[in-house]
Parts: C-alpha cells; sequence; structure tokens
C-alpha cells in the first residue's frame, strides 16, 4: 500500500512538472517568434509600387552586436538599426564632401560662426508629424541635455527658427569639427516631441526619426524589424530614388553574435547582408560566385601608444627604433592583407587626409632594421652580453605590450610585433586584455607599449589621444596642443587640412603614437541585392535605390 | 505529515545559499578590473562627464553601500537598472527566461528519453559487443564540446539538408538543434549512470526472488528492477540544471536566440553588473528549488530517505 502513496505522489509531482512545461509553452507561443524570410509580404501600397513577384520585399541584415538602444542621443555607441531610423542634415559622399540628406542646402556665414539649414517643407518623421526648424531646434537641445557626448553642441550658443523651415545656430567660436557629428546619425534628428511625451525609457525603444525605415517592433537578443517610412524624402545626390524604397516593404535587422553563425545564415540565403565580416572568412567569401564583397577603408588607423613618461621610452631615439623595426607589409601579409599599412595618423576615410605626409612618412620610416640598431646604439643600448637584447647599464630593454583580445587583427599582430622588435634588440613580452581594459590602463599611465584603434572621420579625434589637456594621456607637447585646438576652429577646409597635416608632422618627429596599418572593412551582400550603396568612412548602408531579386 | 516541514526546511537553508551566493559574486564583480562607467562613457566623453555619471549610477559608493542599496531594492522586488540599456533588469529577465526555461527542458527531455533507454538496454546487453559499442559511444559523445557539435548539426541540419532554421527564434522547431546540442553531451552521463544502477540493482536479491516467482520480464524489469535503479538517475536530473544554464550561454549565443544565457554573456563582457546580479540571482534560485524539488522526488519515491532525514533533524 505504502508503494502505492509514493506512487501517487510522483504522479503529483509530475503533473506539477507538466503543468510548467505547458504554462511555458504557450507563453513562448505568445511571445512574437522571429519571422521567416520566405514568405513574401504584400506588395506595397505606394503608388509607384510595381507587383513584379519576383521581387523579395524584405531586405535581412545580420550584424553582430544588438544595440543598446533606438535612442541615438542616448547610446554610446551607434550602428546599421540607428542608420535606418534617423536621417542627417548632412552626409558625406565617397570623396569625404558635404552633401545634403534631409537639409536642402546650408550656409556657413560670419567666418563660420553662424550656419543655416534651409528645411525641405514638405519633410515629415516617420509618425507624420512634420521636421521644421523648430522642431530639428528641439532635438539639439534634447541632445545637449541627454546625450553622453552632449559636448558634440558645446559651441552652440544659440538656435533660432528663421521660419518655419529655416534653422540658424549660432556659435561661440568657428566649430568645423561639428559636421562630422552632423553627418552621422547622432546628429540626426529625433522626433524631441515624442521623445518627451513617453519619456526616455520608452523612445530608447521606439525611436521616431526621419531616416528611410521605422520601428516596427524590436525582439531583444534577436531582431528589430523596420517598416518603410512612407514619409521619408531626401535630397542625397548619390541616390536615384529620393522617395521610400518601393521594392522593399520591411528591413529586418538581426543580431547574430558569432561570426560562423552570420555566415552561413548568408551562405543558406536566409540573410541578404552580414555586417561585421571576420578577416579571416573573406578570402573564402571572395571565392563565392554568390556574394559581393563591399570593402571601405576604416576612418582611423591601428596604433602602438607609447608611454612617453616611461624610461626608456622617453628617448625619442627609442620611439623612432621601433617605428624602424616594424616591417608593416609582413604585419599586413599575417593579416590576409585585409589592412594597408599605415605610417601616418589619419586614414584616407578621414577629413583632412593629405597624401603627402603619408608618402613622406612612408619614406622616412621604411621598415630598416640597421638604422634601428644605430639609433639604439646611439641612445646608448647595445648587446653587451650577447643574449640578443639590447642593454643599458646592466639592464636589458624589455617592454611590456598590452594585445587586446577583442580585437582580432590587433590579436594576431602582436606576436609578428614582438618578433619583429627582438630583431632589433628589444625584448618585448606581450600581456592580453580586453579593449576597453588596455584603454582604461593607458589612461592611468599605467603601460608601456598599447596596441589600440581608432575611427572617427574627423581629424579632431587625434585632440582625445595626443592634446596634453582634452587626451591627458602621457603625450605632452604645446605645438601640438596650438595645432589641434587650432583645427577646431579653421573653417576652410584647405587651411584646416593644412593645419592637420602640421600636426602630423610633429607627431611624426615626437612618435607618441607608432602608426601600424588602416583596417578595411568588409560587407558581404548577396547577390540578388541590386542597388545597394556603402560608403566610407563608416561603411554606411544607402538602402533608396535596393532591389532583391529572387 | 513531515513532508511540509521537510520541504520548508529545505527551501529555509536556500536562502542563505542564495545571499551568499550574490554576495560573493558582487565582491568579485567589483575586485574585476576595468570600470563599467569608462565602458559606457565612449572616446569623445570628458573627465567631468565620466564623473557625473559615476555619481548618477552610485558607483562612487563604497562596495558595501552599494551592495545593501542592491539587496534592500531586490527584497522589494526590484532588480534595479541596466547600466548600458537603461532598462529595468526585471523587464530584460522576463523577456529572456522563457526561452532558456524551454531550452533546458527540451533538452533535458532529450538527454533523458536517449540516456535512460540506452543505459537500460546496455544493462541488460551487459558485457556484449553491443554495450561495448553503446558504451564507446558515450564516452565519445560526452567528450565531444557543445559548441563545435553544434556547428555541426547547424550545417547539417540547416545548411545542406535545410530541415531547421540556421539560427535565431522562429518557433519551436528553432529550439531543436540548440536543445539536441546541449543534450547529447549530458544523455552520455545519464546513459552511464542509468546502466551501473541498473546492473547493480539487477543483481539485487529481490530480483532474484522476483525472477524466482516466476513473474513476466516486464513486471521484473519495470516494477522490481527499474522503479530501484532509476531513483539517482531522477536526482541527478535535478541536479543538472546550472550545468544546463552553463551550457546555454554558449548555445545561446551560437545559435543567436533571445535567452537568458546569451544576455549573462553579453552583460559580463558590457560590465553591467545589475543584469549579471540579476540574473545569477535568478540562476541561485532555481538551483536551489530545484535541489529541493529533487530531494521530494527521491523521498516521495523512496519513503526511507524522508524517515530518515525527517527524524535526524
Amino acid at each position: 500500500m505504502n508503494s502505492w502513496k509514493a506512487v501517487s505522489k510522483t504522479v503529483a509531482v509530475v503533473l506539477v512538472l507538466v503543468v510548467a512545461v505547458a504554462l511555458i509553452a504557450t507563453y513562448l507561443a505568445l511571445s512574437p517568434p522571429y519571422v521567416a524570410p520566405t514568405t513574401p509580404t504584400t506588395p506595397a501600397t505606394t503608388p509607384t509600387s510595381p507587383t513584379t513577384p519576383q521581387l523579395k520585399r524584405t531586405l535581412i541584415i545580420a550584424i553582430p552586436e544588438e544595440p543598446t538602444g533606438l535612442d541615438v542621443q542616448q547610446v554610446t555607441w551607434s550602428n546599421e538599426v540607428h542608420d535606418m531610423i534617423f536621417q542627417p542634415l548632412v552626409v558625406l559622399d565617397e570623396n569625404m564632401n558635404i552633401v545634403p540628406d534631409l537639409a536642402l542646402s546650408w550656409e556657413v556665414t560670419e567666418e563660420g560662426t553662424v550656419l543655416v539649414f534651409h528645411i525641405p517643407s514638405d519633410a515629415k518623421f516617420s509618425n507624420g508629424d512634420p521636421v521644421t526648424a523648430e522642431a530639428i531646434k528641439k532635438s539639439i537641445e534634447r541632445y545637449k541635455n541627454i546625450s553622453p557626448y552632449a559636448e558634440d553642441f558645446a559651441d552652440v550658443v544659440e538656435m533660432t527658427a528663421i521660419d518655419k523651415h529655416t534653422l540658424k545656430i549660432t556659435l561661440k567660436q568657428p566649430a568645423p569639427y561639428l559636421w562630422s557629428v552632423l553627418v552621422t546619425n547622432y546628429g540626426a534628428p529625433v522626433n524631441a516631441e515624442v521623445a518627451e511625451r513617453v519619456g526616455p525609457d520608452v523612445f530608447n525603444r521606439e525611436a521616431v526619426g526621419s531616416g528611410p525605415y521605422a520601428v516596427k517592433e524590436w525582439v531583444r537578443g534577436s531582431h528589430v524589424t523596420l517598416i518603410r517610412n512612407n514619409n521619408y524624402r531626401t535630397n542625397l545626390p548619390f541616390v536615384a530614388n529620393k522617395g521610400p524604397n518601393p521594392y522593399v516593404d520591411e528591413v529586418i535587422i538581426r543580431f547574430i553574435p558569432e561570426d560562423l553563425t552570420r555566415l552561413t545564415e548568408l551562405e543558406a540565403g536566409r540573410v541578404d547582408v552580414v555586417r561585421g565580416v571576420p578577416l579571416e572568412e573573406v578570402k573564402r567569401l571572395r571565392d563565392n560566385p554568390n556574394i559581393r564583397l563591399y570593402e571601405t577603408l576604416a576612418p582611423g588607423i591601428h596604433y602602438i601608444m607609447v608611454n612617453v613618461q616611461k624610461t626608456p621610452l622617453n628617448d625619442v631615439r627609442v620611439r623612432k627604433a621601433i617605428m624602424l623595426a616594424l616591417n608593416r607589409d609582413e604585419i599586413a601579409q599575417i593579416l590576409d592583407n585585409n589592412v594597408v599599412p599605415w605610417y601616418s595618423f589619419l586614414s584616407p576615410s578621414q577629413i583632412c587626409f593629405n597624401g603627402t605626409v603619408e608618402t613622406v612618412a612612408e619614406t622616412t620610416y621604411a621598415h630598416n632594421v640597421e638604422a634601428a640598431k644605430e639609433l639604439l646604439r646611439e641612445a646608448g643600448w647595445v648587446d653587451t652580453n650577447g643574449d640578443g637584447v639590447v642593454d643599458k647599464d646592466g639592464i636589458p630593454l624589455e617592454l611590456t605590450l598590452l594585445s587586446p583580445v577583442d580585437d582580432p587583427p590587433l590579436k594576431k599582430a602582436a606576436p609578428l610585433i614582438q618578433a619583429q622588435l627582438a630583431k632589433v634588440g628589444i625584448k618585448a613580452s606581450i600581456k592580453e586584455y580586453t579593449y576597453d581594459y588596455i584603454r582604461e590602463l593607458t589612461r592611468e599611465w599605467n603601460f608601456e607599449l598599447a596596441l589600440r584603434r581608432f575611427s572617427w572621420a574627423d581629424p579632431d579625434i587625434l585632440i582625445y589621444l595626443v592634446h596634453s589637456v582634452y587626451g591627458n594621456y602621457t603625450y605632452s607637447n604645446p605645438e601640438v596642443d596650438v595645432l589641434l585646438e587650432l583645427g577646431r576652429s579653421v573653417t576652410d577646409m584647405t587651411e584646416r587640412s593644412e593645419v592637420y597635416s602640421r600636426a602630423q608632422e610633429l607627431l611624426l618627429k615626437d612618435l607618441p603614437l607608432i602608426p601600424l596599418f588602416v583596417l578595411k572593412d568588409y560587407t558581404a551582400v548577396n547577390k540578388n541585392v541590386k542597388g545597394l550603396l556603402i560608403l566610407p568612412p563608416y561603411g554606411t548602408m544607402f538602402v533608396n535605390d535596393v532591389r532583391i531579386e529572387q | 505529515m513531515g513532508l511540509l516541514s521537510y520541504t520548508t526546511k529545505k527551501l529555509l537553508i536556500g536562502i542563505p545559499v542564495v545571499f551568499g551566493v550574490t554576495i560573493i559574486l558582487f565582491y568579485i564583480m567589483y575586485s574585476l578590473p576595468g570600470d563599467p562607467i569608462k565602458l559606457i562613457a565612449g572616446e569623445r566623453v570628458t573627465p567631468e562627464r565620466v564623473e557625473e555619471l559615476r555619481r548618477a549610477w552610485g558607483l562612487d559608493q563604497p562596495p558595501y553601500v552599494q551592495y545593501f542599496y542592491w539587496l534592500s531594492h531586490v527584497v522589494r522586488g526590484d532588480l534595479g537598472v541596466s547600466i548600458v540599456t537603461k532598462q529595468p533588469v526585471s523587464y530584460l529577465l522576463m523577456q529572456r527566461l522563457p526561452y532558456t526555461l524551454m531550452l533546458m527542458l527540451i533538452s533535458m527531455l532529450i538527454s533523458y528519453a536517449i540516456g535512460v533507454s540506452i543505459g537500460i538496454v546496455s544493462a541488460l546487453m551487459k558485457g556484449k559487443p553491443i554495450d561495448g559499442l553503446l558504451s564507446v559511444t558515450a564516452i565519445v559523445s560526452y567528450s565531444i564540446p557543445g559548441f563545435w557539435l553544434g556547428l555541426m548539426l547547424m550545417l547539417v541540419f540547416g545548411y545542406y539538408l535545410r530541415l531547421l532554421p540556421i539560427s535565431g527564434y522562429e518557433g519551436l522547431h528553432s529550439l531543436l538543434i540548440p536543445a539536441l546540442s546541449l543534450a547529447l553531451p549530458s544523455s552520455a552521463a545519464v546513459m552511464r549512470l542509468m546502466r551501473a544502477e541498473m546492473i547493480e540493482v539487477l543483481n539485487e536479491d529481490y530480483v532474484r526472488t522476483a525472477w524466482a516467482k516466476g513473474l513476466p520480464r516486464r513486471r521484473v524489469l519495470v516494477v522490481h528492477a527499474l522503479r530501484n535503479a532509476v531513483l539517482p538517475v531522477v536526482v541527478m536530473l535535478f541536479l543538472d540544471i546550472p550545468w544546463l544554464i552553463g551550457g546555454a550561454v554558449v548555445i545561446e549565443t551560437l545559435f543567436a536566440l533571445p535567452g537568458m544565457g546569451r544576455l549573462l554573456y553579453l552583460s559580463i563582457i558590457r560590465q553591467d553588473y545589475a543584469v549579471v546580479q540579476g540574473i545569477v540571482l535568478i540562476i541561485t534560485i532555481l538551483t536551489v528549488v530545484f535541489n529541493t524539488l529533487g530531494d521530494l522526488v527521491v523521498a516521495a519515491l523512496d519513503p526511507r530517505v524522508r524517515v530518515e532525514k525527517g527524524e535526524g533533524m
């Protein structure tokens, strides 16, 4: 009898479990599943819409990382999702010239202290609210209030709506670096009225902008579904279709962290576009006839940051020896030539890039083991005991090289850099940390050599790395400080480019940073996606003319 | 009877366990290198703004103040706000938890279906070539890393055969390959245990008696042998929970599933302390609850356990 009692209890426990399973299953059934791309959606209701049946009407983009929020004014890094939702006033074309997007036109007057933007009279946010001068003013005011990058607009002293469609921005001083904010989605107007009404948390989930697509649904950890913004208008000179794209009804942006999974989805045709192509897969994808690779140069360089306060690195001859000891072609080779060897501080995808500076740097610092050894000898470093490591006063030249585990090209280059330094008698030991931790260590001046990178279209980024106050890293040179400050206020682009070229020349003499390479960014796209445009500096995708054939 | 008080006692013991885990975790997170504020502040953020943010998030306080602040809110059901996404942690967790629970349940079902049945077969065939073959297979599948297995299954069923989705959540069938990748290695452990227990029980006197009584084969095996042999295997089911969650971290990331494991991984990387604390709290509670459940099931199946523990305490 006792066993029967036990059995009934077992049954009870099992029943409870079954009920739990059933409950969860129901819950799951209710939560929105990711929509499979195979089901063709109904043709667009736009009058221009052709009902060609062989077009796939949903564009699926796979990216590695989910945004932390959709409100571009609250995030510290933005991505493809924000590019779809928001529309900057102006953007950069492939030659790094500023061209209109939302704005019709603009004027810079009063020696660069007044900017006037003309907004099209029919400009609207995706929810139908008009994008007026007043609305843009509100958006920028909100940016100054809540964005972690509020400083971007610090020089803005006054904004006035001259009329409904004309915005006048008055600056404390000329601020050419402001353009590099305006050309990104950070500088794009958000519907501040809605943001105010729903509050920052909700707006961070359901942001409203005037970009080509609008938020329909965000399933955390999975994807964002964007629906065509039928109010979209653009003045982009390089796209044919200036209105909503009639061929693509929805854009689904999926978050797939694992590289191999992301590429398998592309090769299986379940995803149309893949961002964040791992460098080691580039070769294989090139051989795939169904896939096209888009290549852009990154707006910045990968470099070694040097602690110039610490002996022996405070001796410029040692830094120059390191510069000369590096064989950048060899580094590019082990990275499958997915990088371009680089000797100066601005990449071709940056504003104010000057090819001459790079050419001169390349000639001055071309790989030369003998010259490097000679410089070390001059500085008093000679290998006296024959152990292959140079020494001075009995102390061998040993340095620590911080290598970021989460930056594949830098991580892969580190052992080669170590080997190349060994050839001139410098013993480098590699320590691996995450990129962000290395950045912190360098901020605390607690390092010797650190592998780092930067990515920002405007050369003003240098001020945060080598200026003695703004950067507050180990390097300080009043002349460089003056030039970088000047770079913030010179509006004439030729003149500004000249300022940054002079600053680079000084940096090339002091070498607080040792340039390594410029990375190529790849986007892998299925061949049946036609009309996609991907432009430097950030590899921004313009889907205005996209059609997906089946 | 003792069952209720036994359960209560078990759960009460669980409470200090939960707190202990959160304290240890808090200490570990605090002593980890890296500063979450500097992470959420990008390259172009001024030092003043960094300090402002640090004050705003209460991270300028000493760790014990931070912990008690957190604790006092948890007791009131508030898990805090994610420093990275600025969303309430409970909101983030409620969205993720169902996927992970479902993944774990399916994989447990698969794992036990395979493990128990093969274990029995193996025990009955003890010493025969088929037993050897099954044992070797079990050892091999136990040794395969779930990550690699997942990739292979993904390639075969998703890419080549196109039977199931490659990644992402498109419905319950999306969980099949991930669950299988989690289940296969653990099914091997189940199988080994089932086999050993079954062999042991089959040698017991009462089983021999049952045979001698001339009972039908099925009755001897199921009622007399299996019911006793399955006991430790059932207990293992409940103890497997933390192990399965660990596996879910890898598998959910690989298959781009919107589960809690992937959120845990991402939050550790992003130093999103509040979210990590929240998830670990849930894992700890789940572990305690399932351990208690495991004890209860044993007690229900085997009254001796209940009596012994009930009187001993």
